[in-house]
């Protein structure tokens, strides 16, 4: 009986968390773009055969200026998992400086054959090597990992075709106000989307085709900026973003 | 608590059996096993009367058969006199046959003896049970009317007791009770000696209306041998008989509504049946606010429905026949536009059915009881969590007692041996997220597409539990000893666990105890089951309390405890759990009682520290359910036709540990938190006052009692939880409910 009552517990707290959340929560979305954060961070490729070479690169968006993309202050090494007690020194001699910004060199064959063996992978499987980054936005600093795969040759995914209000977007969208604007991008069936803005208010944000509208009584900035990431599920990320104002 | 007396006649007791065969004199129920308390001395209060003319008989003597212990009856016919549960008064009048009483039992409950075939006395003897342990305390159904802020609901007043954290202190205690400081699972809630699997309705009402309850033994610790399976407290009901005289009751509110009934069933039957139904559901939808991101598809929605009935069976035997079951269902979305992914669905359900034989002849009494129980309970969450259980719990109780006035020179001896046997049938099948341990943040915003757990199949669990006990008095000292033994076959544990107090009666009015035993919890919890080889957790109790009685109609208790928990489970690398913790819960109580008039008036409070070691090295932190401070008065007038009454609490918030900081995983597109020290924080504390007016009216046969029970009346909020934005950068308040108005109106016949 006690597993019941449990369940049941976990039930009731499941159920008064998602009411509460419901009404209390006056947070920041997660589509908003007029806030300190990383959106996304791309290797370049995602995944490298032995002694290939990766850029790294951020997509951040910053308060009153928007999105953009940078290098990151630091790259490091991390544990892939929490059994990882140690980062393996190949891995951690994989992230290195590179001109201002960060580069991940994949270890020779051999290297990774041993790597393979001592995180308990099969012979052709890819070695994850989980990377932290850090950016400092506002003086403070932000964090992110980023999982790039080594021993097999990978690419990012090309943006889709992207329409804003049934038009291919460019810097100066205008935003209506008190109308729906169709936000479109083509992808294929795995890979996922998420839609940001700053001028407005984002429904399905998370589908291909999402819905933008400005309220009337917006406090938000009337210029900024609409935004896409698209993941292909298996590293591979890209992005685009263009600057928008709310019509007068 | 008042006393139940069973009189007999000199000729019943002669005549096997006659006792509750008499037609004319129905038996009283007996308690459940769960509830009889071990025997000490306390004072039974009672009257005489003339039989057919309710003249009181003044100058009767009343002695525990025996002894030499005695009592004289007073021009009203009532008299006062310290006995132990269990022994015999002779009562005796000049002019009148003699009668003798038994002291049997736990609950109020007046007995009618006609001696011979002419007008004899009747007796009608109330009396004060014992406290069954230091700190312990009893509500009985009438008590809990009078006070406000619990909506009329005997099981929801707990929360006023000392050692009880309040349901204010968070959504997790919505269900199972937090008794000193512990998890809900190391009490048990048992119906008539039978564990039930909740006790609320969606954490607004308890399952069982206060009506069909008769009374309440809130036992935070130093328990007894018969009780098993809990390292911290017990609460024990016992639902309420039916009644001789037929009767009939109402009730509408803006929560719930219910119907009673109680009467006779032929000859010597009685019965009792109560329905209700949740009101709730029609009001919430109007009270959400609209441009709440909320749509609920199937408002919470409960019904329960209880059934018992009593007979005598000849030869000394009683039976009672009791069904309790209860029906919640509710459906929301966290999304006004019912996406799938912000969906929850839950419906808990289940009937419990319990055949319960008693038997009292001259030192001895025996109870068998068997009881079986369904239970379902569904939950879906999101597209991917789910969790189905179809479970049947059969089981048996029995106990022999047997009640010597005297007996290797002590007084008031008695002996008890036990025996209960349980076995469940769960039938699960399951894929949820994360469920935390103890001690274990959960992520807020965690995927509710995260599976971390799958499982279908069947799981048995069988349990055997064996008691001994005896209690007997020398001077003023009683002396309760005994032993408990379970066989937890699942884990193959065997757990020997002796207990025993101390009690020692320092005045009359004043009762110093000790009590002090070895308790197990078996793991039963989440998925503890899926593990054969971790041992129960383990508790060593010592409590210490008083008894007093300083002035007419005020009762204190004062007790203070220390709690040593061992081989707690604790999660480790692997997953796997390993008896590896350790913990221990100190603090003091106090509970005082006035009833003067029409006034009863309550105060308790209680002082707790809670901490816990996870593993040997690790550092000390606070339990979950740590609550150092909690406080409740509680007053009420009665004022003829009116009745008044205020209620103020103050409870310590829960701790709960922070994030401070968190790390975003850019090919997930989530944040994982970095969670500070384990309770390292806690909500702030939470106050409220409730208020209650009652007024009632005679309409014909029938008594209309309309009632307003207002809760939180200065509308006061406090933080009882926490919520994050997607990214942890923001932190959000779950605030307790601003104001709950109940407002109904009850008849009785």
């Amino acid at each position: 009986m006690s597993v019941v009552q449990q369940r049941t517990n976990v039930m009731l707290v499941g159920l008064a968390a998602l009411a509460l959340t419901a009404a209390c929560d006056n947070t920041v979305p997660a589509w908003q773009l007029d806030n300190d954060r990383i959106i996304a961070v791309r290797a370049t490729p995602p995944g490298l055969l032995a002694g290939e070479r990766a850029r790294l690169d951020v997509l951040v968006t910053a308060q009153g200026v928007g999105p953009q993309v940078i290098s990151p202050q630091l790259a490091i090494a991390v544990p892939s998992d929490a059994a990882m007690v140690e980062v393996p020194e190949a891995l951690r001699a994989a992230v290195a400086p590179e001109g201002g910004g960060w580069r991940v060199t994949a270890p020779s064959e051999p290297e990774l054959a041993q790597l393979r063996g001592s995180l308990g992978l099969s012979a052709d499987a890819p070695v994850p090597l989980r990377v932290g980054v850090r950016v400092e936005l506002g003086g403070a600093p932000f964090d992110a990992v980023k999982t790039v795969m080594l021993g097999e040759a990978r690419a990012n995914p090309a943006l889709g075709a992207v329409t804003v209000g049934g038009a291919a977007p460019a810097d100066g969208l205008i935003v209506p106000v008190e109308e729906d604007v169709e936000l479109r991008v083509e992808v294929a069936e795995t890979e996922e989307v998420l839609w940001l803005t700053s001028v407005g208010e984002l429904s399905d944000q998370d589908d291909p085709v999402a819905t933008l509208r400005r309220p009337k009584d917006s406090e938000d900035p009337v210029d900024g900026h609409v935004s896409v990431v698209v993941r292909d599920g298996e590293g591979g990320v890209t992005w685009g973003f263009w600057t928008a104002s709310v019509a007068p | 608590m008042l006393k139940q007396l069973c009189v007999a006649s000199v000729a019943s007791l002669l005549l096997p059996g006659a006792v509750g065969a008499q037609p004319t004199e129905p038996a009283p129920q007996a308690p459940p096993a769960a509830t009889a308390t071990p025997a000490a001395t306390a004072t039974a209060t009672g009257r005489v009367v003339e039989a057919g003319t309710g003249r009181p008989i003044a100058g009767a003597t009343i002695v525990i058969d025996g002894t030499e212990h005695r009592a004289v009856s007073d021009a009203d016919g009532r008299f006062s006199l310290a006995a132990p549960d269990g022994v015999t008064l002779v009562v005796s009048a000049v002019d009148y046959e003699i009668a003798l009483a038994q002291v049997a039992g736990a609950t109020a409950e007046i007995s009618l003896v006609r001696i011979g075939a002419g007008p004899g006395e009747i007796i009608e003897v109330a009396g004060e049970a014992p406290i069954a342990a230091p700190g312990a305390t009893t509500i009985a159904r009438d008590d809990i009317a009078a006070v406000p802020g619990t909506g009329n609901d005997l099981l929801a007043s707990v929360d006023i007791l000392p050692g009880v954290t309040s349901p204010a202190a968070g959504p997790a205690s919505f269900n199972g009770l937090i008794i000193r400081g512990s998890s809900p699972q190391d009490s048990k809630i048992l119906v008539d000696g039978f564990e039930i699997p909740f006790l609320y309705h969606i954490g607004l009402r308890s399952i069982l209306p206060t009506e069909s309850i008769d009374a309440l033994e809130y036992l935070p610790g130093g328990f007894d041998v018969s009780y098993g399976r809990a390292s911290s407290g017990i609460v024990a009901v016992t639902t309420r008989g039916g009644d001789p005289k037929f009767g009939a009751q109402g009730e509408l509110s803006v929560i719930d509504g219910g119907l009673l009934a109680h009467g006779t069933v032929g000859e010597d039957g009685q019965f009792l049946v109560a329905v209700r139904r949740s009101t709730i559901d029609f009001v919430l939808p109007a009270l959400i606010p609209e441009d709440a991101d909320l749509n609920l598809a199937t408002v919470p929605r409960y019904w329960d429905l209880q059934t018992r009935y009593d007979r005598p069976l000849g030869g000394g035997w009683r039976l009672a026949v009791t069904t309790i079951g209860s029906d919640d269902t509710a459906e929301l979305y966290a999304d006004d536009e019912m996406d799938l992914d912000r969906r929850f669905f839950g419906r808990t359900r289940f009937l419990r059915g319990i055949v319960d034989a008693r038997w009292r002849r001259g030192e001895w009494s025996a109870s068998v009881a068997a009881s079986s129980i369904g239970t379902q309970v569904k939950f879906e969450a999101g597209r991917s969590q789910f969790f189905d259980l179809t479970a049947l719990q059969s089981g048996l109780r029995s106990e022999l007692t047997r009640t010597m006035p005297t007996a290797l020179g002590l007084r008031d001896v008695v002996a008890r041996v036990g025996v209960e046997g349980n076995y469940d049938r769960n039938d699960f099948s399951l894929a949820v997220g994360e469920v935390p341990d103890e001690g274990q943040p959960m992520d807020p915003n965690a995927d509710p597409d995260e599976i971390r757990q799958r499982f279908s199949g069947v799981i048995g669990v069988a349990d055997v539990g064996l008691w001994a006990s005896t209690a007997a008095s020398l001077g003023r000292a009683r002396l309760t000893t005994g032993v408990r033994v379970d066989a937890f076959t699942r884990i193959r544990e065997v757990a020997v666990q002796p207990r025993a107090e101390l009690s020692v009666a320092v005045r009359d009015d004043l009762k110093v105890r000790l009590a002090a035993g070895s308790y197990r919890r078996p793991p039963e919890y989440q998925d503890e089951l899926l593990d054969r080889d971790i041992d129960p957790e383990r508790a060593t109790q010592v409590v210490l309390g008083g008894e007093l009685e300083p002035l007419e109609g005020l009762k204190v208790q004062l007790s203070a405890y220390y709690t040593d928990r061992s081989r707690l489970l604790t999660r480790v690398d692997d997953g796997q759990y390993a008896n590896l913790g350790r913990g221990t819960t100190y603090g003091g109580e106090v509970l005082a009682i006035l009833r003067r008039g029409g006034l009863s008036a309550w105060l308790s409070y209680s002082r707790a520290r809670s901490t816990r070691v996870d593993r040997p090295g690790a550092e000390s932190r606070l339990f979950d359910y740590d609550q150092p401070h909690d406080l409740n008065v509680a007053a009420s007038w009665k004022l003829g036709r009116w009745q008044i009454g205020a209620r103020f609490r103050y409870s310590s918030g829960q701790p709960f540990t922070p994030i401070s900081s968190s790390v975003f995983d850019s090919d997930r597109d989530n944040y994982v938190p970095i969670f500070g020290k384990v309770n390292s924080e806690r909500a702030s504390g939470h106050h409220q006052a409730d208020v209650r007016v009652e007024r009632s009216w005679n309409v014909g046969r029938v008594v209309l009692s309309a009632f307003l029970d207002v809760q939180n009346v200065y509308l006061n909020q406090d933080v009882v939880g926490y919520g994050y934005s997607f990214d942890y950068s923001e932190r959000f308040a779950f605030e307790s409910i601003p104001i709950l108005p109940s407002i109904g109106l009850r008849g009785e016949l």
